[in-house]
């Protein structure tokens, strides 16, 4: 190579400090071309990518402004945030991000209701920005970490007046702080990006409203109070003393079991509505003038009883505090709503009583269906088969806190890496950490798997009863020979094992709660922080600096 | 000693793992292809870029992202949550795009599962537009040769638009109806079935391309000019907003609300320019708008024109804003499909005979359009000139199962006549009720005779509604159709009345009013005893009035009838014939002002004084024996 490639001349440097610059004025001129050519949308996420990447430089500032001082811990911090910076991983990580977040914009479809697009660009940007952020992270503290035992540097580092743990906190504070400027980032280009979408016009009124009042809005969720608590117990005491006398040695052999399912009977009995019967479902603690929106959502998710049809529908009438709706041109309107699927009716803010409460009634209307004698009960699921959604905040503070649980959800997961690094080699730490990721993400969905794969699917059971169920199950095929079937057990309790010690990232699904308009509450965010951001990685660091220091570093490289 | 132990374990199962896996690779492989699991990369025709390059890209990971897509919609879907529906749907069917079920079921599910979630009706036609384009604009182009995405499309038109079971079925029928009467305008209103498709065969006759168009018609240059002139394409926009302004005046509607302004986005300058120009708009007409309408049909809506010709040659005189239209063409082309297909035992033969003659059953009680696209007010009334269609269908497929071929059905084997029975009655009671009433008397009497033989082939010759008049059976079948007590003949009258004035006049149809007075006239004069068998009549002469005041009293009910809207009492009263109007003025005035002033409508437009009749004696314009005019000026 001409030797005068190596040279750092005044023109190089001349042309170094001006690249960036230009490139930027470059990139705003094209910007400002595709906007004068009628493609704003295309201007908008050119603009948007600028935007981003030069964020992402001014937060590599901050951080190496933050990170400045000589603490043994934070010097550490600072070396793995210029790792970052440098390696080829975190710059392709970072331009994945920076490209595809303004380009997803452009890549729904217009004809879509408003609404729609806007759940869906929160859902996936939010998502996917935390799926490549958590890969980032897991990839840097391995390769970090490991790199420094592998190459031998950990031992310049240890030389130092620095101790093992300070060097495994360190590393995990630099990837947290990293991690932080990253998801603030994230957060300012979704922002925008959804501020913007939601100027585009919308299909018509009711949709433009279910942008105001059900997307960029903090809904709760409130189930209807019991009438009577006093009497409920007076009920189910009857009922259990009656069952008593009826059939004495059934209830004697679990009476507990016998009391719950009692108990839970009648609560799925007030949940009824029998044929030609009303009831009446009463939601308190509404404040109106806080709640600050024109419609509440009544979301029911109804069943039909007494019908073998399986796709029977329900017909009802509503009224909402004694007053009969909807109600027009003169008529009260019934509902027919289809079975098994959840309804969601807006209702007017203004039929909130002066207490805040809202008496919902039902009136069962339906008729016997074909080839049916009697007609049919409504029946709700307790819980989510009968909520009200009402607004209780704002979106901007409800995305904030959304985002903290994303960065605490992502600190865990570092933690994790850096621990799994500590003892084991590049490659199987990086699997063992996208193990515990996808163990967390998808805990839910793998509990499902493995007991129905396992035959033993049961949504009343117990952390007891399964393990005794497992057991009785392991002794059985153990003394039948059926070994596929044992090791399935085997298996089975292995995965349960790990499952139970991995935090289920479903618990903290501020994602989707952000996409359909639901507020991410305080106390979740707390756990999150508590638990995700603080409990665990503790524990981790602990297990990591504990494997660090019974480490044999140098035996380790022969 | 024990590596090489190990080592030789390791080769041994090594060894047996690779045989075990050849031999069941061809066992997968044709479960793969069966199922058309694969897509493959080599001499595929008609695979979009985006489909190839995101299958090759993911390769054998394919699956698995199916299985990702298919959970999160299953369960955003439990939760209540619609907002990736569409895309989730999309996805799924690039990734499979050679897997049938994949497009049907993504099609059912948002047609009826999704749009049964909202209640708000334009959301829910979005959901059923949104399972009926992904099977006409993605999943039958790429799947071409697969009959049951076509009848899943049918079914579409048929069942969630065509009949009754859904809510909104209503709007479902008003949004088609605007969409295609906005392309076609009204083909076949007051024509015969010959004029009918003649006037379609013109589109399917079109030019396919401008280029075309203008070597074959130079004259259409004129027209082109025009267009270019006015800032207005030869395209869709142009198009819809042509038949828009056609719909907005020749509203009735309209005129009864006094609306007399264009729709939003008319081209103002180009309609008063076709004003001057009566040569460029003819031309427009004649040559332009064909080529327009064939390109819409055939662009947007995939349908081949010249298949829809055939379709209507065989079917008869299909409204295109009718769904069963438009499920009876997609069927069609399905049975063409699957009659392609090697093993004819897959497919039941004998349930698409069925399916085609439902529907054009369907056609035949409601095949009458009658839509007005001011207020969205649609209503589907019987068209007696399918009922020809559907003896022609019925007998060939009759003839279809005798024959050597036979008509298959699936695991039943091959179909019987009896297998259709059912149907033939049902059309044959039907034909006879509609041909008698609609004034085809020898049609009648020849339907009845057929239907006679069929209750002999079924043993149920001696039931009263066979065995006596045909008078007698219209009078038993239609107190049925409309749910009154055969023994009440006040209540039978009175039924038909109604009719005759919510189908005739209702509508500005006074052939049809005056049809229903002469079966309501001739059932009064004859006064039969429907409910006992072997007396000729139980009429009694102190309990119901002439027969013209019975018509007044019914008239005046019926604009008393706060259920029916203003606008449709309205109507009733313009069509009404004076001296109906006459008698029921004077008692109705204050009903009728403060009805029509609560709807926002103009008393004196909506319900205006009658004229005096020359003579005041006898309401001569009901004229039990004559028929009536064609539509005309209302009264």
């Amino acid at each position: 190579m001409p030797r005068w490639r190596d040279r750092e001349t005044p023109a190089r440097r001349l042309i170094a400090r001006l690249a960036w610059p230009a490139l930027t004025a470059v990139a705003f001129a094209l910007a400002g071309l595709l906007w004068r050519a009628g493609l704003q949308p295309q201007a908008i996420s050119l603009l948007g990518m600028i935007g981003l990447t030069i964020g992402l430089f001014g937060g590599i500032a901050l951080l190496r402004a933050l990170f400045s001082g000589s603490h043994p811990v934070i010097a550490v911090a600072r070396t793995i945030i210029e790792e970052a910076i440098g390696t080829r991983l975190t710059i392709l990580l970072a331009v994945i991000v920076i490209i595809s977040l303004p380009t997803l914009p452009l890549l729904l479809d217009p004809s879509e209701r408003l609404a729609y697009r806007i759940q869906f660009f929160l859902a996936w940007s939010l998502s996917g920005a935390t799926v490549l952020l958590a890969i980032l992270s897991i990839a840097l503290c391995c390769s970090s970490v490991c790199g420094d035992i592998d190459s031998k540097r950990i031992h310049m580092a240890l030389a130092k007046p620095l101790q093992r743990w300070e060097y495994v906190l360190g590393k995990w504070l630099g990837v947290v702080a990293l991690q932080a400027v990253l998801v603030a980032l994230v957060g300012i280009g979704v922002y925008g990006f959804t501020a913007a979408l939601a100027r585009l016009p919308a299909s018509d009124n009711l949709d433009r409203l279910a942008v105001e009042e059900q997307v960029l809005t903090a809904r709760a969720a409130l189930r209807p109070s019991h009438p009577s608590g006093e009497e409920f117990e007076k009920s189910v005491a009857a009922t259990i003393e009656q069952i008593r006398k009826d059939d004495p040695s059934t209830f004697d052999k679990d009476p507990a079991g016998a009391r719950q399912r009692i108990r839970s009977h009648k609560v799925h009995e007030w949940h009824t509505v029998t044929a030609d019967a009303v009831s009446t479902y009463v939601f308190t603690g509404l404040e109106p003038k806080r709640i600050n929106a024109r419609l509440l959502q009544l979301r029911l998710k109804p069943f039909t009883l007494n019908s073998s049809i399986s796709d029977a529908q329900v017909k009802f009438a509503l009224w909402l505090n004694d007053r009969a709706y909807p109600f027009r041109d003169g008529r009260h309107e019934e509902y027919t709503l289809a079975t098994d699927m959840i309804h969601t009716i807006d209702v007017p803010t203004s039929v909130i009583a002066a207490d805040g409460t809202l008496r919902v009634t039902i009136e069962n209307r339906n008729l016997v269906m074909p080839g049916e004698d009697v007609p049919t009960s409504i029946s709700f699921i307790p819980g989510k088969g009968l909520e009200l959604l009402y607004r209780v905040g704002g979106f901007e503070g409800n995305f904030l806190r959304g985002l903290t649980v994303m960065w605490a959800k992502l600190a865990m997961l570092a933690a994790a890496a850096v621990a799994a690094a500590t003892w084991l080699g590049f490659p199987t730490a990086l699997l063992a950490s996208l193990m515990i990721y996808i163990s967390a993400a998808a805990q839910a969905f793998f509990a499902d798997a493995i007991d129905i794969y396992t035959g033993v699917d049961d949504a009343k059971s117990t952390l007891t009863s399964m393990l005794r169920l497992r057991i009785g199950m392991l002794a059985e095929t153990l003394l039948g020979f059926q070994w596929w079937e044992a090791f399935k057990t085997v298996g089975s309790f292995v995965a349960d094992g790990f499952l139970c010690l991995i935090p289920s990232f479903g618990a903290y699904d501020s994602v989707t709660q952000l996409a359909t308009g639901r507020v991410v509450p305080g106390g979740e965010v707390w756990m999150a922080l508590l638990i995700l951001a603080c409990a665990y990685p503790l524990l981790l660091l602990a297990a990591g600096w504990a494997l660090l220091e019974r480490r044999d570093l140098v035996g380790s490289l022969s | 000693m024990s590596d090489r132990l190990v080592i030789t374990v390791a080769g041994v199962m090594l060894a047996v793992c690779l045989v075990g896996a050849a031999a069941v690779t061809g066992i997968v492989e044709k479960q793969r292809d069966d199922l058309g699991l694969v897509v493959k990369m080599e001499g595929v025709e008609g695979i979009p870029p985006h489909v190839a390059v995101v299958t090759a890209a993911l390769g054998t990971f394919r699956g698995l992202a199916v299985d990702v897509l298919w959970a999160r919609a299953d369960h955003l879907q439990d939760e209540g949550e619609y907002y990736e529906a569409q895309t989730l749907s999309e996805w799924i069917t690039t990734l499979q795009p050679r897997f049938q079920k994949v497009w049907g079921f993504q099609a059912w599910n948002m047609a009826w599962n999704i749009a049964a979630a909202t209640q708000v009706p334009a959301e829910r036609w979005g959901w059923v537009r949104r399972g009926m384009e992904l099977l006409r604009t993605k999943g039958i182009p790429l799947n071409p040769n697969a009959p049951n995405l076509y009848f899943d499309l049918a079914w579409i038109f048929q069942n969630k638009i065509g009949r009754v079971g859904d809510s909104q079925h209503w709007y479902y029928k008003a949004r088609l109806a605007g969409e295609m009467q906005e392309v076609l305008g009204d083909l076949v209103g007051g024509k015969t079935t010959a004029e009918a498709i003649e006037q379609f065969r013109r589109i399917a006759d079109a030019p396919d391309s401008l280029e075309e168009l203008q070597q074959k018609r130079p004259e259409s240059r004129v027209a082109l000019d025009l267009l270019a002139a006015h800032g207005a394409a030869p395209d869709e926009p142009t198009l819809r907003m042509l038949g828009r302004v056609l719909m907005a005046t020749s509203s009735m509607d309209a005129k009864a609300l006094g609306i007399d302004k264009l729709p939003n986005g008319t081209n103002v300058g180009l309609l008063e320019a076709m004003q001057a120009d009566k040569d460029a708009a003819a031309r427009l007409l004649q040559d332009v708008i064909p080529y327009l309408q064939k390109r819409v049909l055939e662009d947007r809506y995939r349908m081949d024109t010249a298949e829809m010709v055939r379709v209507m040659e065989r079917y008869g005189p299909l409204d295109w804003r009718h769904p069963q239209s438009h499920a009876i063409y997609w069927s069609e082309r399905g049975v063409e499909v699957s009659r392609g297909l090697a093993r004819r035992d897959n497919v039941n033969e004998l349930m698409l005979v069925r399916g085609r003659l439902l529907m054009l059953m369907e056609l035949l009680r409601s095949g009458r359009v009658e839509f007005d696209p001011m207020t969205n007010r649609i209503d589907l009334l019987p068209d007696p000139r399918f009922a020809g269609v559907y003896e022609t269908a019925i007998k060939e497929a009759f003839d279809l199962i005798a024959s050597d071929k036979g008509v298959t059905a699936d695991m039943f084997g091959f179909a019987e006549e009896a297998d259709l029975f059912d149907a033939y009655e049902k059309f044959l009671n039907i034909a006879t009720m509609f041909s008698y009433l609609y004034g085809d008397q020898a049609e009648a009497k020849r339907y009845f005779g057929i239907l006679r033989d069929l209750a002999a082939r079924r043993g149920v010759e001696d039931l009263p509604v066979y065995s006596d008049t045909l008078e007698n059976f219209v009078a038993m079948r239609f107190g049925g159709m409309v749910g009154v007590n055969l023994g009440d003949l006040r209540q039978v009258l009175d039924a038909m009345i109604r009719r005759a004035i919510t189908e005739g006049l209702a509508m500005g149809d006074l052939k049809t009013f005056n049809r229903f007075i002469n079966v309501a006239h001739k059932v009064y004069d004859r006064r039969y005893a429907v409910s006992r068998p072997g007396e000729v009549y139980v009429l009694d002469d102190t309990k119901l009035v002439d027969f013209p005041t019975l018509v007044s009293n019914s008239f005046a009910n019926v604009l008393r009838d706060t259920s029916l809207p203003v606008l449709a009492r309205s109507r009733m009263w313009a069509w009404a014939p004076e001296p109906m109007k006459a008698a029921v003025y004077a008692s109705l005035a204050e009903t009728l002002t403060a009805a029509a002033e609560a709807a926002g409508l103009d008393p004196q437009r909506a319900f205006p004084e009658p004229r005096k009749p020359a003579d005041e004696s006898s309401p001569a314009a009901v004229r039990p024996e004559g028929e009536g005019d064609e539509r005309g000026a209302p009264g």
